[in-house]
Parts: C-alpha cells; structure tokens; sequence
C-alpha cells in the first residue's frame, strides 16, 4: 500500500497538543486489514510482520524504512535539528509535558530501560533484562552493568528505584502508572515493581518518559534546590552542553558512550546536536531549504507535500501507521458546560465538514477519521458510527437543545498561535455557528495550551494524540481515574470523559492476554466513543521526516544486541533518534 | 537641573503607568489563572495555589500585585518563568543582546542610507534625484515590514542560499561573520520603511535650512558646498531627524516584534509575543517593563541632546 498523493490545495493545517508520554507501543491486535501505509522517500517499504505479546503471534502492517547501514561512517559534524515546540518545566523527566519536540530532544541526554523491536515485542534497552512473575504482578527488571550518567553516577538499582518512584508521584505522569503499588531495590542491580493487578502490557511504559533515567544525582539536587532542572543528566549518547529556553538545546557527543554499533564503531558519530525549536511551520520548512538546519519533523500537509516533490534533494522519512489522530477535543466534565450533553457533542459532529478541513489547511493530504484509533492501531474501525457531516441533522440537535435550555450552545473554541491551527479552529466555528452554535475563539501558545487541557481550563481544543498499537496505551487518556477528582485537579484524560463502558473495556484489556478478546474490547471502546461523540475526529497524522540528502543513518539505531528496532516513532511518530545520524561526504 | 528633575518625574510616572497597565491587562486575560501559570502548571492542590497567590499578592487587588511586582523589580528579582522554569533575569539577559543589536543596526543602516540621500535631495530639489527619491522613499514607505521580511527570504535565502531563513543569535565577539549573517535580513527588513521616513524629514529640514542668510554667506564666501552641506546646514536641519529617530523607538520596538517573529529569531521581542501566548505573566510584565524603559530612556536623552546641539535651547531652559 503506498500513501495517497493528493491534490495540492493552499492552505495547512496542524493539529497541536500531542502531549506526554511517549507510550510506544509493542503491537497487538488480530489479523487486521488496514488502510495504513508507510513510506519512506526515496527508500520505500511496507511490509508484515508478527507481533508477539504474551505468547500469542498477530499480523501487522509495519513501516519498513531502513536502508542496510554502513560499516564506516562518516565521524564528526554538527546537527542541527529544527523542532516545532518547547517543552515547559524542562528537562526533569517527570516534570515535561513531553510532546514530539520534547521527546526528540530529550532522547538524546536521556534513555529508556526498555524499547520496541521490529517485532513488536518489548525488550530491555538500557535494563540488562526485564522478566514478570507467572502472573504479571511481579516485574523484575536489571540495571545494565558499566554505565554511567554524564556525571559519574552509576547506573544501578538505587537509580532505577530513584526514578521509578520520581515517576510515581509525579502529578502529571504518575497516574498513568496508577497500577504500581511497590517499587524496590533486590540488590545492587536489580529493581523489583509490583502491580496492583496483573500487567502483561506493563514494560510497553518502561520505554516511554516514564523509563527515563535521570541522574539520581542532578535529581536530587534540583529537589534540594542546589541543581538546575534544565542541565539535563542522562545516560545518553549526547551530553547535555548549553539550553536557550525557546531557542535552542545544544548537545554534545559523550566520549564514554557504553553503546557500539554493530561494526564496533563507537556511537554516536556526531560530535554535537543542536535542536532548534522553530514553531511556526513555514519557517522550519525554510530554514531546512535554505540550508540553515539539516533536518524537522512536521505534520503539515502543505510542507510534506512540497518536499514529496523534491526526494533527491530532501529525503523524506514518513510515518502514517500507528499514529496519531488529529480531532477537536472535548472537554465534558465542567459543571453546567453543555458538552455534558450528547446531543450537542453529536451534533458538533455532524456539523463540522472534515473534508473541509483537511482541504483548507493539509493541502488534501490526509483520510478523514472515523475514530481516534489510527490505522494500524488496536481496535482500529474503517466504520465506528461516528456521525458523518450533515448539517442539517446537527441542526435539528442544536434547535431541540435550545428549545429545552431556552439558549443556544454557547463553546468557546481554542487554538494555538499556530496560524494553521488557528485556520482549522475558525473553519470548525463557522461550520458550528451555522448550525446554531454559539461560540468565540481563544489562542494560547502550544506548551501553555497542554497545561490548560491538563487542568481541564478549555472546552474545545483543536488536538493531536492517540498514536500508539496497544489499547492499554489509551488507559491513562480515556479511564475516568485519570479524569481528575477535583475541580482544579491535573487530568491526563483531559475530555474528563466518564464512561464506565469504556472504563470496563479498558481495564478488562489492562489484564487480557488473549489478543482476539483485547481487540474486541478496543474495536468496542471505539464504538463507544462514536455513540457518545465524546470527540470530534478529522483526520489520521503523516508525520514527515525531511532531511538534507547528505544526513544518512535516521533509523539506523537498534538494541544494544542490534536486534532492530520497530523504526521511527512508531506509538510516538514525528520522532527520530540521533546516535546513528551521520553525514554522506 | 530643573529640567531634568522634570524629565526625571515624567519618565517615573510613565514607566509605573506602562507597568501598571500591563498587568492589569494580563490579568483580563481569559482561561488563565496566574497562580496555574506561575506553577508551571504543575500544581493542582487547591493549597498550594493558595500559597502562590498569596507569595504573589495574587488575592490582593491589582494595585497590590502591580506594587509588589514593583518592588521586587527594584530589588532586581523580577521572578521565574512558568513556561521555562528559568529566571525571568536570565531570560532577559539572553533574549537582550539580540534586540538590542537588532536595533541599533537598524537604526544605523536607516541613518547611514538616508543621510546622504537626504542631503543630496534637498541640495538638488525638484531635481530628477529628488523626485525619484520621494516617489521611492513613499513606496517604501507604503511596504510593511513583514513583507519586505518574506521578500528577502526568498532571494536571499530559499534562492541565493546567502542569508539563513530562520535566524540564530551569534555574539559579536563570538562570531562576527555569523553574527553579522544572520542580523542582516531582519536589519534591512526593519530598515526599509525609516529609511523612507529620515530622508523625506532631513530633506525637508534641509531645504529650509539652504535658504538661511547665513548659508548665502557661506556661499558668497566661496566655500565648497560639501562643506556648506556637512557643516553648517546639517547640524541645525537635524531637529526633525533627531526627534524621529527617537520617537521611532517605538516603532522599531514594534518593528522589531515582528520581523524577530519572522526571522524565528530569538529577541525581546519574540520573547513577549511568546509570553503573552504562553500566559507567562511575570516575562510579559518584565517585557513590557523593558520596552517601557527603553523607550522612555530614549526619549529622555534626546531631549538633553536638543540642549547639546542648540545652545538656544540650552539658553531659553537657563532663563527658564
């Protein structure tokens, strides 16, 4: 299958808060057909393949990228990376809202104890070996001998310990890890971690933010106030050098690396990154075509339509499987806010015209979504019942909603600075004020805006989330646990969507191990959502990965026994690591 | 001295004005609570959100906050940066090299184009050179930045590949070349319209000043006009220059907003742009509060320097 090339209309679109916790997933769902494709230019390639979880193998489309990597790169050379966001509260792994910009650069200064492989399963990346009990109450996971973080400290059981508990009472990571009850030290190298319940899909989050591992060193010094929570101290193939809050992040190559690749080169080639956050999208595209940075990232159609037109001189990476959906979410939880009415969040689908959008401000690139499992995605539906565009349907909910309230739905919409995002929030208020709505925009910058929908401050906000292949990733996003106790609470189920369908669904998929049950039960918190109209879904993210053709090596990084990893951003597309980059002479 | 003292109250009261205003108007912001936002976001309990407003005087009247925000500023702690989690002091002091260079340059190219045309234009008027150059210095005048912003981008950068798309602050000192790189094409953007501007009001000033008797005599003289020009009919037509020199801070300010957005470039400026999105309330009032200054400061010194260039001035303040 190969992606649609659509027709080049003027106009972009880019949907915003892609939030936290790079949940990447190791696959699971039956012998599913999906539409989603991916690509790469000019190296294209799709394929199946098997993903293994808990003992039970099932097809996937996968993206295959990888060209065969070179025995003798290329030492030395500066990157410089153009990114689309700053994070705020950097770089404390427990503290970033981490979207995709974060997650890029953070993962050059910090690693995660477990990553994805090609085939799906979860294997320890920096932990030496991860291994559950029978039940999967029990998680035994083992420090990685001879490393060290930047500053000397070691990495070991204390440091895991550290970490993991960090991440446990951290307000805005740590409810997604609710079930962990026990986190302790065996011995010197071995960490212990017991579930409230049992957990088959427990590691999947030990490759996220949560599996990061800051020095227990800098860590506590930033809590005893004596450290600097931006001189990030990780583990990683690039030391942190300098940090331009809103400018940019300077790393620099760790001389005492522990990873080789596979020709026993020492990694990264690099000698330094330098990540740029470049927000508004024409600029970063710029830049790269001006030769002012060597690589982005983007979800902008118009962008990744140009550079489609262009393979030779900017290679184009692209991801369009198990990504994100870009919809309008909607906040449901404040008292007294007409959301909390189904027929004005159905009738808000019916309203807004996702063609339209898609159209006006992707340049036509991407599928209209008819829910927010991605193709690829476990409990992916190419028919959810989501209601299709009609106008004079949601008319018909709008005119009974303020015979019975005596005044129209009253919404304010909210969008980013982006110019795009701002493009897609005005066409959605019209379509909305032609059928009845009342509603007023407000703008409010990207990082600002995640904080705002963390603290349920919105109503509708144009968003960017959900990628992923496991439904359990989707726990801490839709379980009414997560949907905050009070009023000013933090929520990482940031509609405040609670439903007790789909809280049944998804804690019977946290413990299932029979992958055809778990995937019924996804398909069926799809439908659910489409019943309930608890979002408005417009269309599945391509993320594009542009680079200048001299910048070989993008997915080139593999476990440390160089089994091969599931590829760029797969569960957390529009990322791409570092330590393999080198530059072509 | 009195005078001075005068100008000194006035540039007080302004600057507590600006400062008052901003935070008035951050606080009519919709879907922003200060206490959320200084927190970085991080805080939920109803407690702690207490402590903060209570730390900030946040549940104090608007007076209240803005004094205490006065006298913290005085104290030089002007607070931390919710979205950054780094000193707002640190901030600035990254973020003002960059605007301040911008500026300057801008101001220096402007002066450096439109002296010379000025002149040239008033020494000749009605002439070819004149009419040209008031019909091109009131097209320019008619080009907002922001679009000489992107002209220049495409030649310069995305076509000829000379001058970086998105610009990166480089320290002078540091790395002249790049400094100087990647300056050039937010300079010029922001250059294009004050160039117009001083030579239409130096030609005008000029014209006038040429028909003085005193320039007659000089002429009578004999002496050469590059030195009639330069040295006597210059320094006296140079009021208006001055003064819009001065008042055209502002509008650099502004100016300068804009094309550091374009540029991505990363000044005072962006950095108020990305505040005020941000809902970073304590870098927007410090912001605010810089520009406030730097404006004012300006405008203060130029005074004094009318009393320097015209010892009428000087005198007419003495009898005062």
């Amino acid at each position: 299958m190969t992606l649609r090339h659509s027709r080049l209309t003027p106009g972009k679109f880019v949907a915003t808060g892609v939030v936290g916790l790079a949940l990447i997933a190791a696959a699971c769902g039956s012998s599913s057909k999906n539409t989603g494709t991916g690509t790469t230019t000019p190296t294209t390639g799709g394929s199946e393949t098997s993903a293994v979880t808990a003992g039970t193998t099932i097809p996937v489309p996968v993206n295959t990228t990888s060209a065969p990597i070179e025995d003798k790169p290329v030492l030395g050379g500066k990157l410089v990376v153009g990114v689309e966001a700053e994070v705020a509260n950097a770089w404390v792994p427990a503290n970033m809202n981490c979207d995709v910009a974060c997650q890029t650069r953070s993962r050059t200064i910090f690693e995660p104890l477990a990553s994805v492989s090609a085939d799906f399963k979860v294997l320890p990346y920096l932990a030496e070996s991860i291994e559950p009990n029978a039940d999967f109450t029990v998680w035994t996971i083992k420090a990685r001998p001879g490393v060290t973080f930047h500053d000397g400290t070691p990495f070991n059981a204390e440091a895991m310990v550290y970490n993991m508990k960090d991440m446990q009472t951290s307000p805005l990571v740590g409810p997604a890890i609710i079930d962990v009850t026990k986190v302790e030290k065996v011995d010197d190298m071995t960490m212990a971690i017991t579930t409230a319940r049992p957990w088959p899909g427990f590691p999947i989050y030990l490759a996220s933010q949560i599996g990061f591992q800051g020095s227990p060193t800098w860590l506590q010094a930033v809590k005893d106030k004596t450290g600097d929570p931006t001189h990030a101290v990780g583990t990683g193939a690039f030391v942190f050098d300098s940090y331009t809050p809103g400018q940019s992040l300077i790393v620099k190559k760790n001389p005492t690396y522990w990873r080789k690749d596979k020709f026993g080169n020492q990694l990264p080639y690099l000698d330094s990154v330098e990540m740029r956050v470049i927000e508004d999208e024409k600029t970063r595209a710029n830049a790269l075509k001006a030769g002012d940075i060597d690589i982005l990232h983007t979800t902008n159609g118009e962008s990744i339509v140009d550079f489609r037109k262009e393979p030779d001189k900017f290679p184009m990476i692209e991801q369009a499987q198990f990504g994100e959906t870009s919809y309008f979410l909607l906040n449901v939880g404040q008292e007294g806010s007409p959301l909390g009415d189904q027929r004005v969040r159905c009738a808000m689908n019916y309203a807004i015209d996702k063609q339209a959008q898609i159209d006006a401000v992707q340049a036509g690139l991407n599928t209209p979504a008819d829910g927010l499992f991605s193709p690829g995605q476990e409990g992916y539906l190419a028919d959810t019942g989501t209601p299709q565009y009609d106008p004079a349907k949601a008319k018909e909910l709008v005119d009974a909603y303020t015979a019975e309230k005596g005044a129209a739905p009253s919404i304010q919409l909210g969008a980013t600075n982006d110019q795009a995002t701002l493009t897609a929030v005005q066409l959605a208020q019209q379509n909305l004020n032609d059928v009845g709505f009342k509603t007023e925009i407000v703008q409010i910058e990207q990082s600002a805006y995640i904080t705002q929908a963390l603290l349920g401050n919105f109503q509708f906000f144009a968003w960017r989330n959900h990628g992923g292949t496991f439904v359990d990733q989707q726990y801490i996003w839709w379980h009414s646990k997560n949907a905050g106790a009070e009023k000013t609470a933090i929520a990482l189920n940031f509609g405040r969507v609670k439903d007790p369908v789909i809280d049944d669904l998804l804690d019977k998929a946290r413990v299932e191990s029979d992958l055809a049950k778990r995937k019924a039960d996804a398909e069926n918190i799809n439908r659910e959502f489409a019943k309930q109209c608890w979002a408005i879904p417009v269309y599945w993210t391509i993320w594009g990965i542009p680079h200048k053709a001299s910048v070989v090596g993008i997915d080139q990084l593999t476990f440390p026994d160089n089994t091969t990893l599931i590829g760029l951003g797969n569960g957390f597309p529009g990322q791409f690591p570092m330590t393999t980059i080198w530059f072509k002479k | 001295m009195r005078y001075v003292r005068q100008k000194l109250v006035q540039v007080v009261i302004v600057l507590l004005a600006t400062t008052f205003l901003s935070v008035f108007l951050m606080r009519q912001v919709k879907g922003a609570d200060p206490a959320i936002a200084i927190s970085g976001g991080l805080v939920s309990d109803p407690k702690a959100l207490e402590e903060i407003r209570h730390k900030w005087s946040l549940d104090k009247p608007i007076v209240v906050q803005w004094g205490r925000w006065v006298k913290n500023m005085v104290k030089g702690d002007l607070g931390q940066s919710s979205a950054f989690n780094v000193s707002v002091a640190d901030l600035l002091r990254q973020r003002v090299p960059t605007t301040l260079y911008l500026m300057l340059y801008t101001q220096v190219l402007s002066l450096l184009i439109a002296i010379p045309l000025g002149v040239y234009a008033a020494y000749r008027p009605n002439r070819l050179f004149d009419r040209v150059s008031s019909s091109v210095a009131f097209g320019l005048l008619s080009v907002p930045n922001f679009v000489v912003a992107v002209v220049l981008v495409l030649f310069f950068s995305l076509k000829f590949h000379i001058f970086p798309a998105q610009s990166t602050y480089y320290g002078l000192f540091n790395n002249p070349s790049e400094h100087i790189r990647n300056l050039l094409l937010p300079t010029v953007a922001n250059a294009v319209g004050q160039v117009a501007v001083y030579m239409r009001l130096l030609r005008a000033d000029m014209v006038t000043t040429l028909q003085n008797d005193f320039i007659t005599m000089a002429r009578a003289k004999g002496l050469p006009s590059s030195r009639i020009l330069f040295r006597h009919a210059f320094r006296p037509s140079t009021f208006s220059l001055i003064t819009a020199a001065a008042v055209n801070v502002g509008a650099l300010i502004g100016g300068v907003v804009i094309t550091e957005q374009l540029f991505a470039l990363p000044g005072v400026g962006k950095l108020t742009v990305d505040a005020i999105f941000r809902r970073d309330f304590l870098v927007l009032q410090a912001c605010v509060a810089l520009f406030a200054i730097a404006f004012v400061v300006v405008n203060f010194a130029v005074d004094m320097a009318y009393a320097f260039i015209d010892p009428r001035i000087r005198h007419a303040r003495a009898l005062a």
